[in-house]
């Protein structure tokens, strides 16, 4: 194998670490996952240029990406919250260095002192977010049937629908802070502050460049997309990884329940046993099921072809 | 090439037909890509080559080639396969005006050969013209350098290759029936009364003849012989038309010419319907017929004139009709004519020419017939008794077998020749002539001769010919009489000298294989080959014996016969031996008369079986010999009587003339038709139809159908949420013609209209199936409540409408799913899987199961995803819609009344009506805005004539929004009719004191007022006012004497002196005179107030700064312990001194 081409691999480790492997994989384990990861990058850029060649244009905008993955409402609504805060970010900046000095009317608050002032700033950015969010508008959405669009309204009506939209999402996200917050509390201080570093792990964030390179974006592209097609990217590269381990993990937890019979057997432990099962980091082969079972499931176009006879292709699944 | 050709492309709808095209279309290119790309290859290899060998035609055609295509290839390559595909669909008609057969790929180059030797332009232009036709499609350069694929509409278009009913009655089966027909033929030769009965009788033991089916082959050998001689007449028939088809069709015209003379010279002219005519003009008068009428007549009768009938040459028609029956039927007497049809060749019989020096056929007299060589019957005769002349010169052995053959002939065509009518053929001019003269000499003469020249016309003619028929008739029961001594020499001489027989059956096959090579030879086109060999598709390839036999004999006899083909030739010659003897065993009448009469029939019978079985396999593609019940009635009618002719009938692949019933060969009809017809679902329902008339019922009354929509379940969410999306867009429409009034100026009337949107309703899709007579499983009605549904379905999810094709293809795919669906269900059903059974403590698979494993199977994992479906999208869907319709009517409402937030019940409590009917618009006019087309006064219960008023001045009330609901309270009519009480100068304290200042001010105005009114009053009273201006002095006038003065009486009425100096009213401002009045700002009529103006007021007063500063420390001490610590509280407290400062001036005016 050519070490050369494999970048990401201290990434996939601090994914890993985030979705719950403990154990430092090895480096054959990140390899299979960052080929995996750049055959889903790979096929998700060549969907979204064909479906933005679909629309007669010629660049990937974020919403041909969001659009492949648009039956998964929870990634969905997570990547939605993500490219919000991306924007507070970048508006947050951008008033920082602005008009910072000069009487802003955000800051122009009589509740506003001194000890409030991260307080107040959190609540604009939240509000800021929320509106962002609103303004990531997908053009399969309902309201885009019809050539008129109502104004945008932030009243009474919209915290229902949002309430509507958002329950699988925020089901999900609430499924996910549990296992994280599990994962974090037996964690020391400094283990947790690196447990956060690790969270910020990616494939694109400061490394569009390395990123474009590495999936030879100008080879699939007719155009070079965006920065926010490249953020997305990164985001979703990252639930993979994330998809890929838990999976993984899984696998493994269920392999060591068939080996507990084994261990029953085998009371006592030496000293120079080969170590616990647990203590083993995931092996590429668990990858591979983890692979092979995510690929797995009803293909919905495939039944039309069911008494025909010819040849089925099969198109790779994204994770 | 051009997409405007006046075809167009018609396809099929739906899935199939389109898969059709792509895959002929995908293979096409295929291929032509793959020649395309191959040979530019090639050519550019050869190119460098072809620098050498310049002289060489050949590879100067590569050469030049080579210089033209990589040319475009290069400059095109890009496009090439874009413009392929895109141009598919407009094929070019031009391929249809040429359709010369042609290969491409050998047409192209071939072309090109042509053009090398002349190096101009225009040449090559042509070529690539020239190269437009081709077969199957062809990759083409254009004008611009691209590439464009060019196919043939027909083979796009092409249907795969089944076979259809009406090929399979192949042109060859029709030819024999209508040349040789043996009935016809017989029977038009039998013409008396007499013979027929004769006839009748032997037709009649038909039914009796015992019958076996040995006789068939021989039989269809002999017939298949005829056919191919009929071919290559007919082929020199073609040939000849060349030269004589000119010929004819000037007899044509002539003879159309000629009817249309005779009508205008009332038909004196075509000798042959002379008498007719004659009469016809004796009796004109007593015909009802107008002229156009008998004109068709006339040509009626005329169309029935052979293709013998020529003007000039009076008597021809006649005599050739006769004759070419004759010639037919010796053609069609195939127990004894197959030798006598082709010339005799010298490879047959090499010495033959020596022999014989006139050598005679019947092809040939068939010929010479076709190009009027013959003049009279006797050339006629002697040229057939020539026929058996030589051959019986030629083999002067007497136990030779031709020679029977010869004498049979022989005297067959004896019997036949009486019924040729003894007719010289002679020019027109000459008849005219001598008819002239004879008109002179004697009339009696005349009307002698003439029946001679129209009596036998057509085939059953007039009594003449009838006379000479049954004199011919009897020639041939002579013949009859006399043959069987002669036969029955034959047979003796067989048994006798069998080696001498077998030799001269040789003979025999060689020269039928003779006449076989003599028909490519006689045609001298080489062309006719091919088709020739490809016309006859029938009897190709189930000659099975006899065609293999011959197909191997032919080429061995160059090789001046083998021992197998002799061997071969043995086993032939010894079969036909055979047949003669058969022949002659059965040398009976009834035998022979049956075998003529029905070998054709029986040729036919079993061709067409024989057909099936080509090649010892069941032809797929062959018509298949159906059972008809109908002719179960030539079955019955066979076994009920056997004194009439059967005949067949319902064969449609016949031609119309019957042949007889032959039981032996009835392989389709021999089933009785079953005696109970089935219900008449017709009868039935008019039955029910008419009973409904009875009791005044209609269709609509009975139960429905189960095609109709039962409006629950999702059904009914679906149509609501059509309905919502309809609604949609007409608030969409609204919105955006409002938006549109704002932006532009003018706005076309036309604009107005709403899109028209029709409410679905789910209709029922066939009314009929409500009557219990109809099955409910139709395969077109269902189809068609699936279509409806798809159509209702893709509405529900967007499309406003949807094209016809888009609709069926969804619709195809729809019934392929379900009928997976189905098909999978029933596999699982009927599956013997062992999970069915019930073992080892698993449960067998239920009904539920078997329902979930076929669902899997195609693509549907648990049966919740169809819930979630219809909780997620429909209802979903339908909660969205509702939302967004009530956003979007909230957003038109607040485009059309921006004034008004919300309504309230507090609007409603004051009183005015101005508020509930906006009445503003007296002036402009009914629907003024247009609302009343829009809709929006039924929408919004606008009256008519009434404007809203914010629409007006929309901008401004946004401003004044929050005042508006204040504004409204009082209005300016409302207050019209209230008098209120004249001000007087003692109410004047009892003022608020900001008026007060004002107040005095109007006050010294009307006072100045009233005391130049009351001088004025004076003066016109005589007298003076002795303390002057009692306003001046102390406010105090006198109050004059009222209805003192008698001139006074105009002013008196309004003027009133007052005594009381405080009872002085106040003037109110437009009471004033107009120079003391105060200036009011005037608002624009379109109620816009521009620009405030700002004027300092004179008499206003200011606080100084200064009483600001004073002002300001008291309010803070007046708080001291509050604002002492906090900043932020003076903050607030700086606005609360401002609104202080603000409300100064207006009280500081009192002070």
């Amino acid at each position: 194998m050519d070490k050369a081409k494999y970048k990401y691999r201290l990434e996939i480790q601090q994914m890993m670490f985030v979705s719950g492997e403990t154990n430092d994989p090895p480096e054959s384990t990140t390899m299979v996952i960052e080929t995996i990861v750049k055959d889903q990058v790979v096929e998700l850029i060549l969907q979204a240029q064909k479906t933005a060649n679909a629309r007669g244009q010629k660049s990937i905008l974020p919403e041909d990406l969001i659009f492949l993955i648009r039956h998964d409402k929870a990634k969905v609504n997570r990547l939605r919250t993500y490219l919000s805060w991306k924007d507070v970010r970048k508006n947050a900046k951008d008033q920082e260095s602005g008009d910072l000095g000069a009487g802003n009317d955000l800051l122009d608050n009589p509740a506003g002192g001194a000890a409030g002032a991260p307080n107040a700033s959190g609540m604009d950015n939240k509000m800021l977010a929320k509106q962002k969010k609103s303004q990531i508008r997908l053009p399969w959405e309902l309201e885009f049937m019809f050539n008129e669009q109502p104004l945008e309204s932030n009243d009474d009506g919209h915290g229902n629908q949002i309430d509507e939209e958002e329950r699988e999402a925020v089901l999900a996200q609430l499924k996910r802070l549990k296992q994280n917050d599990e994962r974090t509390k037996n964690m020391t201080q400094k283990e947790y502050v690196h447990w956060s570093e690790c969270r910020q792990a990616s494939f694109t964030f400061r490394k569009a460049k390395r990123f474009r390179e590495w999936c030879g974006m100008a080879q699939l592209t007719e155009s070079r997309p965006n920065d926010d097609v490249i953020d997305i990217l990164g985001f979703l590269t990252f639930e993979m990884v994330c998809s890929l381990t838990e999976k993984a993990l899984e696998i493994k937890k269920n392999r060591r329940e068939e080996f507990r019979q084994e261990k029953e057997n085998k009371k006592r432990r030496y000293l120079f046993d080969e170590p616990s099962n647990d203590t083993k980091p995931i092996m590429p082969e668990y990858i591979y099921e983890a692979w092979r079972q995510l690929q797995t499931g009803p293909q919905e176009g495939r039944c039309l072809y069911n008494f025909r006879g010819g040849r089925l292709k099969e198109k790779i699944r994204l994770i | 090439m051009s997409s405007t050709g006046a075809e167009e492309i018609y396809l099929k709808q739906g899935t199939k037909s389109t898969r059709n095209l792509c895959a002929t279309i995908r293979y096409l290119l295929y291929e032509k890509a793959v020649d395309y790309y191959f040979g530019d290859e090639k050519m550019q290899d050869t190119r460098f080559a072809a620098f050498d060998i310049l002289e060489e035609s050949d590879d100067e055609d590569n050469f030049e080639d080579a210089e033209e295509k990589p040319l475009f290839s290069q400059t095109s390559s890009n496009n090439a396969t874009r413009n392929e595909e895109d141009d598919y669909d407009d094929d070019d008609e031009d391929n249809e005006k040429q359709q010369e057969p042609k290969d491409s790929r050998n047409g192209s180059e071939s072309d090109v050969v042509e053009v090398n030797d002349s190096t101009d332009k225009d040449a090559t232009l042509k070529v690539s013209r020239y190269r437009e036709v081709p077969e199957e499609g062809e990759l083409e350069e254009n004008e611009q350098g691209q590439l464009k694929f060019v196919v043939n509409v027909q083979l796009l278009l092409a249907r795969p290759e089944f076979p259809s009913i009406a090929d399979s009655i192949s042109s060859a089966d029709e030819a024999i029936g209508s040349m040789v027909h043996p009935i016809l033929g017989t029977a038009s030769a039998i013409e008396s009364n007499f013979e027929r009965q004769n006839e009748l009788k032997l037709i009649k033991n038909f039914n009796k003849v015992y019958h076996s089916f040995e006789n068939d082959l021989p039989n269809i050998v002999k017939r298949r012989k005829l056919e191919r001689s009929d071919k290559a007449l007919e082929l020199n028939d073609t040939k000849d038309h060349g030269s004589s088809d000119n010929e004819n069709g000037g007899n044509d015209n002539e003879d159309s010419q000629h009817v249309n003379k005779l009508m205008g010279l009332g038909g004196a002219a075509n000798l042959s319907l002379k008498n007719l005519l004659a009469r016809i003009e004796e009796n004109r008068d007593k015909l009802n017929l107008t002229d156009l009428e008998l004109k068709n007549l006339i040509m009626d009768v005329r169309k029935n004139r052979s293709k013998w009938a020529s003007y000039n040459r009076i008597g021809q028609e006649e005599l050739y009709e006769a004759c070419e029956k004759v010639v037919l039927e010796l053609r069609g007497y195939t127990e004894h004519s197959i030798a006598f049809l082709n010339r005799v060749s010298k490879r047959e019989a090499p010495n033959y020419y020596q022999i014989i020096k006139k050598p005679m056929d019947l092809n040939t007299v068939m010929k010479k017939l076709k190009n009027f060589q013959y003049n009279s019957k006797a050339e006629f005769v002697d040229d057939l008794m020539l026929i058996w002349k030589n051959c019986l010169t030629y083999n002067s052995d007497p136990n030779h077998f031709l020679r029977a053959d010869a004498i049979a002939m022989q005297k067959k065509t004896l019997s036949l020749i009486p019924l040729i009518p003894d007719i010289v053929i002679r020019d027109r001019a000459e008849v005219e002539k001598e008819a002239a003269a004879a008109a002179q000499q004697n009339e009696a003469e005349d009307a002698q001769e003439k029946p001679g020249f129209i009596s036998s016309r057509g085939v059953g003619g007039s009594s003449t010919s009838a006379k000479k028929a049954k004199k011919s008739r009897k020639g041939l029961q002579e013949a009859d009489h006399t043959e069987p001594p002669t036969a029955s020499d034959s047979p003796i001489g067989d048994s006798t000298g069998k080696k001498d027989a077998n030799t001269s059956a040789a003979d025999q096959t060689a020269e039928q294989n003779e006449n076989e090579f003599s028909q490519p030879q006689g045609a001298s086109n080489p062309s006719i080959e091919p088709s020739n060999a490809s016309t006859p598709p029938v009897s190709a390839a189930s000659e099975e014996k006899t065609g293999d036999r011959e197909g191997t004999a032919n080429p061995e006899e160059d090789d001046n016969e083998d021992d197998a083909t002799a061997m071969m030739e043995d086993r032939q010659a010894q079969e036909q031996q055979n047949d003669r003897n058969e022949d002659d065993d059965n040398e009976d009448l009834e035998m022979s008369t049956w075998r003529t009469l029905t070998s054709n029939t029986r040729y036919k019978l079993c061709q067409q079986r024989s057909n099936l079985f080509k090649g010892g396999k069941i032809q797929p593609n062959e018509e298949a010999l159906l059972r008809d019940p109908l002719q179960m009635s030539n079955f019955s009618n066979y076994l009920d009587d056997s004194s009439k002719v059967v005949l067949h009938r319902n064969r449609q692949c016949f031609d119309e003339n019957d042949d007889p019933y032959l039981i032996e060969y009835d392989i389709c009809g021999g089933i009785p038709s079953l005696k109970y017809k089935g219900p008449d679902y017709d009868a039935i329902e008019n039955d029910i139809f008419s009973d409904m008339m009875k009791q005044g019922k209609s269709l609509d009354q009975l139960p429905e159908s189960p095609f109709s929509i039962k409006m629950k379940g999702s059904n009914s969410v679906i149509y609501k949420n059509i309905a919502l999306m309809q609604d949609i867009r007409k608030v969409c429409f609204k919105i955006n013609i409002v938006r549109q009034m704002q932006t532009s100026q003018f706005i076309h009337q036309s604009q107005y209209h709403a899109p028209d949107i029709e409410r679905i309703k789910p209709e029922d899709i066939d009314p009929l199936s409500k009557l219990p007579t109809r099955d409910q499983l139709v395969p077109q009605v269902a189809y068609a409540a699936l279509e409806r549904s798809v159509s209702t379905i893709l509405m529900a999810n967007g499309f406003e409408t949807t094209n016809p094709t888009c609709v069926t293809t969804v619709t195809q795919l729809a019934e392929q799913y379900f009928g997976n669906l189905v098909k999978s269900l029933k596999m699982n059903m009927e599956s013997n899987s062992i999970n069915k059974l019930p073992l080892k403590s698993k449960r067998p698979m239920s009904l539920k199961d078997i329902l979930l494993i076929s669902l899997q199977e195609n693509g549907i994992e648990k049966p919740d995803v169809l819930y979630s479906h219809y909780k997620e999208h429909l209802t979903k869907q339908n909660k969205k819609l509702t939302d967004l319709k009530y956003k979007l009517e909230g957003f038109l409402r607040d485009l059309l009344r921006p004034g008004i937030q919300e309504i309230t019940e507090n609007q409603f409590t004051d009183d005015s009506e101005q508020f509930l009917n906006g009445d503003f618009s007296n002036e402009i006019g009914e629907d003024f805005f247009g609302f009343k087309e829009l809709g929006l006064d039924k929408e919004f219960n606008l009256l008519t004539s009434t404007i809203p008023l914010h629409l007006l001045h929309s901008k401004l009330s946004n401003q004044l929004s929050h005042l508006d609901s204040k504004s409204k309270k009082a209005k300016y009519e409302d207050f019209q009719e209230v008098q209120f009480p004249k001000l007087r100068k003692r109410d004047l304290a009892s003022q608020i004191g900001l008026l007060r200042p004002f107040y005095e001010d109007l006050l010294s105005k009307s006072r100045a007022a009233y005391a130049k009114q009351l001088k004025k009053h004076r003066q016109s009273l005589g007298f003076t006012d002795p303390e002057g201006l009692p306003a001046a002095s102390n406010g105090t006038p006198k109050a004059p004497e009222s209805g003192s003065a008698p001139n006074g009486g105009e002013s008196s009425s309004t003027f009133v002196e007052i005594e009381d100096p405080e009872d002085l009213v106040i003037l109110e401002d437009d009471d004033l005179p107009l120079k003391q009045r105060n200036h009011r700002p005037k608002v624009p009529p379109n109620g816009r107030i521009t620009q405030v103006k700002r004027k300092l007021i004179n008499n206003a007063f200011f606080l100084e700064a200064q009483d600001l500063r004073e002002q300001q420390p008291q309010i803070t001490i007046a708080d001291p312990q509050t604002s002492t610590t906090e900043n932020a509280e003076t903050k607030v407290g700086n606005p609360e001194i401002a609104k202080t400062t603000e409300e100064i001036p207006d009280v500081q005016p009192a002070a």
